[in-house]
């Protein structure tokens, strides 16, 4: 953690960095303590009082960086800075990104600033109803986000980080997937089921959309109204638009409402027809099943890239290992959803 | 391993550490639910599912055997419906509704209860 010592230089560098970025005479940081969540990256709510330049007043602020050990894939801090940047000039509810710092001597590591958002990312407030407001505003609202970020679509100068679009975006996932997948060195005999069942029945390529790579309960911000913003954007690739729903809709991210097939928030056809509606394209049930085994996969091999973070990487953390036992529940949506073939 | 990892002695190492350093309670209790199951459950479910692959692959450690399944996924033993894809379904739904059983039961519960 970059700011354990108060005081310390990682603040006096980062006082200094906010002046000279913002053109202030004074930026006095009135708050600075991580928030939760962030298994991948770090977020800390930064709070300032700037006298003067382009925030003058107190302007709240989060300061995203990297974790102590990384994934190993995803987008690194600037490129996800850039993906920022693009959605939120194209009107999608997500935060304003305002500074990118990639000298690694400001504090310890290079990160990045951005507006902070009203709103909880909490599973259990979201599924609960407790935030949101009526279940079908709220998916409404996803629905309407997602449709906006899958109209960004490439080329697109603005988002050069993402590279060129795969012409057969399952493909390219697939492949990611089983080289991830070769890279741990425990059998895991039903990924292997998925990566033949994923080939066996392959769908055509789409034109490729900007998705989101992460887009489930917990990654987004609700209020009391409906959704506030998108967060968490470093898995952010050119793909098939239908990679998004089918990591929304998959089993391990309804939060204890399964019942509920839409991120545990509403039935499936309601994430389906509102985002039908908002987006004018036509979501294909078998496509869509695809790409929920291909999430079912990709979440799999994610956990046990997080498991190793803390039982090979030394990070000391009891929630990563814990992931290290969500692989089950991925095995289970595995052979759920592939039981007719 | 046919249990994933970290095993449950090891999350109970890793939850007292987690208490140190004060981190969510909530996790501590997890880490140590999934500990106690596991202990209760012993040795035998494993031992059944050895065995089970021990007649198909020949005797030899759980650890083994796992790696000869997957093998045989892989070679692609398992794509075309039949007795073969039958039974080796079987075993891959036993080994994960075991493994689920032990390290999120409220899961498997929910997921269960709604119709595939």
């Amino acid at each position: 953690m970059p700011f354990d010592a108060e005081g310390g230089a990682a603040r006096t560098g980062l006082r200094r960095f906010l002046r000279d970025a913002t053109g202030a005479a004074v930026a006095e940081i009135r708050a600075l303590h991580r928030l939760p969540g962030g298994a991948v990256q770090e977020n800390w709510r930064l709070d300032v009082d700037f006298a003067g330049g382009s925030l003058a007043g107190r302007q709240s602020l989060v300061l995203r960086t990297a974790a102590a050990t990384t994934l190993g894939f995803g987008l690194d801090g600037a490129a996800e800075f850039e993906v920022l940047h693009a959605v939120h000039a194209a009107g999608v509810a997500a935060p304003e990104p305002l500074f990118l710092c990639g000298d690694a001597g400001i504090i310890g590591k290079p990160f990045w600033l951005m507006r902070r958002l009203a709103g909880d990312a909490t599973p259990a407030r979201i599924v609960s109803g407790e935030l949101g407001g009526a279940r079908d505003t709220l998916i409404a609202d996803l629905a309407r986000a997602l449709a906006a970020i899958h109209a960004l679509v490439p080329p697109n100068r603005d988002l050069a980080c993402l590279g060129p679009a795969p012409q057969d975006a399952a493909a390219a996932r697939l492949a990611q997937c089983a080289a991830w997948l070769a890279r741990d060195g425990e059998p895991h005999p039903v990924a292997e089921w998925a990566l033949r069942w994923l080939a066996r029945y392959a769908p055509v390529p789409v034109a490729p959309v900007l998705c989101h790579g992460d887009f489930r309960t917990g990654n987004f911000l609700a209020d009391a109204a409906g959704l506030a913003g998108i967060l968490d954007w470093e898995f952010a690739s050119w793909s098939d638009p239908h990679e998004d729903l089918g990591w929304f809709c998959l089993g391990c991210w309804r939060f204890g409402a399964y019942q509920r097939e839409a991120g545990g928030i509403a039935p499936r056809a309601a994430v389906i027809a509102a985002y039908e509606a908002a987006s004018r394209r036509r979501v294909e049930a078998q496509r869509l099943r695809w790409w929920e085994v291909m999430a079912a996969l990709r979440w799999l091999v994610i956990a046990l890239r997080q498991r190793d973070r803390c039982l090979v990487g030394g990070e000391p953390s009891l929630d990563l290992a814990l992931t290290g036992r969500r692989p089950a529940e991925c095995e289970f949506e595995i052979l759920k959803l592939t039981e007719a073939e | 391993m046919m249990r994933d990892r970290p095993d449950g002695a090891t999350l109970r190492r890793l939850a007292d550490a987690a208490v140190e350093r004060g981190e969510d309670p909530a996790l501590v209790t997890r880490a140590i639910a999934i500990a106690e199951r596991e202990a209760a459950s012993g040795t035998a479910p494993v031992e059944a599912i050895r065995a089970r692959l021990a007649r198909r692959y020949g005797d030899a450690p759980i650890e083994t055997l796992l790696a000869r399944l997957a093998a045989e996924i892989r070679a692609g033993a398992c794509d075309a419906a039949g007795p073969t894809q039958a039974e080796l379904r079987r075993l891959l739904w036993d080994i994960t509704l075991l493994k689920l059983a032990e390290s999120n039961p409220d899961y498997l519960a929910a997921a269960r209860a709604v119709p595939i």
